[in-house]
């Protein structure tokens, strides 16, 4: 059985999702690749966009995609030090 | 002014020394990672700091509390009246410190919203029992208890989650830090019986206890 996700680890995931897309991405293709539920996903797309790690652009035909911003790109560069140091220091 | 009998500029140097030298390593920690909270809104990251925040301001103080014993025995200085003032800061500090470090290696198994808030109170707590008595000594046993109970938890803690040989060598870091804050209260109180030197001799090693805990919060600085 796999271990479940914690909040960190699925955030890291859905940026580097993105980043992997070449930093666009639609919400739909977005929310299947993330394995998480709609519900969930909605819940952290809104937390993501209040915490300026990603955000929301319209193409000309006015299609939705999601794109990292600057502090996105910083999270996922810095996720792997970010872990290290709360499994270090127990937090 | 009356002479002003226990100074010792060689002791008191020392101490500036060795306060600005901690103050700068917990103020560093708490900067320094401020982007990680940032990016993270990590709870375990803000009782971290947190932590090192207040400890940093009861080492400050502590330096307070120590010139107003200094001059004590002045009956115009206005220092002495520092003393009351003082000993109210380091306690509600130094308590709050104590209980966030506490609280950012157990938050995960006490599910509360409102710990901080708990934090707050407890040491709003003690500090009443200290404005009541006005006394160091009363603060190092209220403390030691608090360590006495952070160790327990430790223990209990460790037990239950399979936790790696470097947290266990953080936890035992924890401890020393704890041990270091309540020797320096303790050193303040007439009950304290060990020669300048040893005092300075601890002082060093809280140091090394101090930047160790630093050189491991760098070394995930990227």
């Amino acid at each position: 059985m796999t271990k479940k996700r914690d909040r960190l680890e699925v955030i890291f995931d859905i940026l580097s999702i993105i980043s992997q897309n070449n930093n666009s991405i639609k919400p739909t293709p977005l929310l299947r690749q993330s394995n998480l539920s709609s519900s969930s996903f909605s819940e952290y797309h809104k937390e993501l966009i209040s915490k300026n790690l990603i955000k929301e652009l319209y193409d000309k035909k006015g299609k939705k995609f999601v794109t990292l911003t600057d502090q996105g790109f910083n999270y996922v560069s810095k996720y792997k030090y970010i872990k290290g140091f709360i499994s270090e220091f127990d937090l | 002014m009356s002479p002003m009998p226990f100074f010792d500029p060689i002791r008191f140097g020392i101490e500036i020394t060795y306060t600005i030298i901690a103050v700068c390593l917990f103020f560093l920690i708490y900067f320094r990672t401020k982007e990680m909270y940032t990016l993270t809104e990590y709870k375990g990251i803000m009782f971290f700091r947190g932590a090192f925040l207040f400890f940093a301001l009861a080492y400050l103080l502590r330096l307070f509390l120590i010139s107003s014993r200094l001059y004590s025995s002045s009956p115009t200085f206005f220092i002495r009246d520092f003393f009351p003032l003082s000993l109210i800061f380091v306690s509600y500090f130094s308590t709050l410190g104590i209980i966030l470090l506490i609280f950012s290696i157990t938050w995960k198994y006490i599910k509360s919203a409102h710990l901080v808030l708990y934090g707050h109170l407890i040491s709003l707590l003690l500090t009443i029992i200290i404005i009541l008595t006005n006394s160091s000594e009363i603060l190092t046993y209220i403390q030691v208890g608090l360590l006495i109970i952070a160790t327990i938890f430790g223990i209990i803690f460790n037990k239950k989650t399979d936790r790696s040989k470097k947290s266990t060598q953080t936890r035992m870091l924890y401890f020393l830090l704890l041990l270091s804050w309540l020797l320096n209260i303790w050193m303040l109180t007439p009950g304290w019986f060990f020669p300048s030197e040893v005092k300075s001799l601890f002082q060093v090693l809280s140091l090394v206890v101090f930047g160790a805990i630093y050189y491991k919060v760098s070394k995930w600085l990227k």
